[in-house]
């Protein structure tokens, strides 16, 4: 009875097989983007390849370690440097054709991890996937963190065009669901991140009403996408020690050869091949090097100018 | 092994898709397996657990559904539902 799966029954599968892991393991989850965007309204019915669940922080080890004995294995390779910290961990199983992708935070939301995903777990709901009840944040709560994952990558045109197609289906929402996504911004420390989104919506953004662990500055030059290219190399550099430089410099010249598999393959390049994806990568790094050194030090003043 | 006269029903712990001609089932208390396809007269009389409780519903259903007469498909049907069973898909229950 057993056949390859495509993604239209994977994903909605591994939603379901996700809930029951973390229920089994006592670790609360909320189900994310991807189809239950689509069941709330918040985006179009379209295909996805990943199964996104959100975990209560204290959770994550817990619930990977439990993937990890049915198989699901992390298939990420963190090497290399990232402006704001990992957000996620992928895991991937040799039977199924999507990833599962578990978040422990979410970038933009400020505020301390556990707080916030406290904030959306009091506001949850639940969509039915597969013929579950799977549980998920509200449709405000939501619609921020879909938000949020568009405005991070703003600089590239299709995040920009599912931002403005975001927009237009909270504007057709009551008013009162803009100003509870403006309250709720407030409680999670996404004030700033939202406010392209909460100003779009006619309410303005107001103070944080708890306290942010995360740099204000590390998302708004995540957001830089224009210069993504590089920045992330710039300003890993200039967070390294100085007698760490050499080492982090030859690191991201030669640069590991698991980097350049390509998406969805588990092969590793080799000989000619390696040396082939090496070589453009190293011509696009010092292409894009000018204008991310550039946007670095324009965002680095901006953030003097507004801390004096 | 026999389900005649018995009720037959999904078993309570599966998440399941309707896909292209084909139900994919996944049994939740035995994430260690794989989900189980089912193909074309299988994936039927799954459907038609939505409406029937009895083996002799089910059948009823099957047949309508592809427009034959009873007697054709009734060992397919109990022959799928003694599988399924087997296998922990579904579960019997003595008709009250």
């Amino acid at each position: 009875m057993s056949a390859a799966l495509d993604l239209s029954e994977a994903v909605p599968l591994g939603y379901a097989v996700l809930a029951r892991v973390a229920d089994d393991v006592g670790v609360r989850v909320l189900g994310i983007k991807g189809p239950v965007l689509a069941l709330q309204g918040l985006r179009e019915p379209r295909s996805s390849a990943d199964v996104d669940v959100w975990v209560e922080p204290a959770g994550l080890r817990t619930l990977t370690d439990a993937l990890e004995r049915l198989g699901w294995h992390d298939g990420g390779f963190y090497d290399t440097p990232v402006i704001v910290p990992m957000h996620s961990v992928n895991h991937r199983h040799p039977a199924w054709p999507c990833e599962l992708d578990v978040h422990h935070y979410f970038p933009g939301f400020l505020a301390d991890p556990s707080e916030v995903f406290d904030v959306l777990w009091e506001r949850r709901t639940s969509v039915e996937l597969a013929h579950r009840t799977i549980e998920v944040p509200d449709p405000t709560a939501h619609a921020a963190i879909a938000a949020l994952h568009y405005l991070r990558d703003a600089g590239r045109g299709t995040r920009r065009g599912e931002l403005a197609g975001l927009v237009e289906r909270l504007r057709a929402r009551p008013t009162p669901f803009a100003s509870d996504m403006a309250r709720l911004a407030a409680e999670t420390g996404a004030s700033e991140p939202l406010a392209p989104l909460l100003t779009s919506l006619g309410v303005t953004p107001t103070a944080a009403t708890r306290p942010l662990v995360f740099s204000i500055d590390d998302w708004r030059l995540r957001t830089r996408a224009e210069v993504e290219t590089g920045l992330s190399w710039v300003v890993g550099l200039s967070r390294t020690p100085w007698r760490r430089r050499p080492a982090f410099l030859w690191r991201g010249v030669f640069l590991d050869a698991r980097q350049f598999r390509v998406p969805g393959e588990t092969r590793v390049p080799r000989g000619r091949e390696l040396a082939v994806a090496r070589w453009r990568r190293i011509r696009r790094g010092v292409r894009a090097l000018p204008a991310a050194v550039k946007g670095y030090r324009s965002l680095r003043r901006g953030g003097r100018d507004r801390e004096g | 092994m026999t389900v005649r006269g018995e009720l037959v029903r999904r078993h309570p712990d599966v998440a399941w898709v309707e896909g292209e001609q084909r139900v994919v089932v996944c049994r939740l208390d035995r994430l260690d397996r794989p989900p189980a396809v089912l193909n074309g007269s299988a994936a039927a009389i799954w459907l038609a657990l939505d409406r029937a409780s009895t083996v002799e519903q089910v059948v009823q259903e099957v047949a309508a559904r592809y427009d034959v007469d009873l007697a054709v498909v009734v060992d397919d049907v109990e022959g799928w539902l003694v599988d399924a069973c087997r296998l922990g898909l579904a579960v019997r229950e003595p008709a009250s």
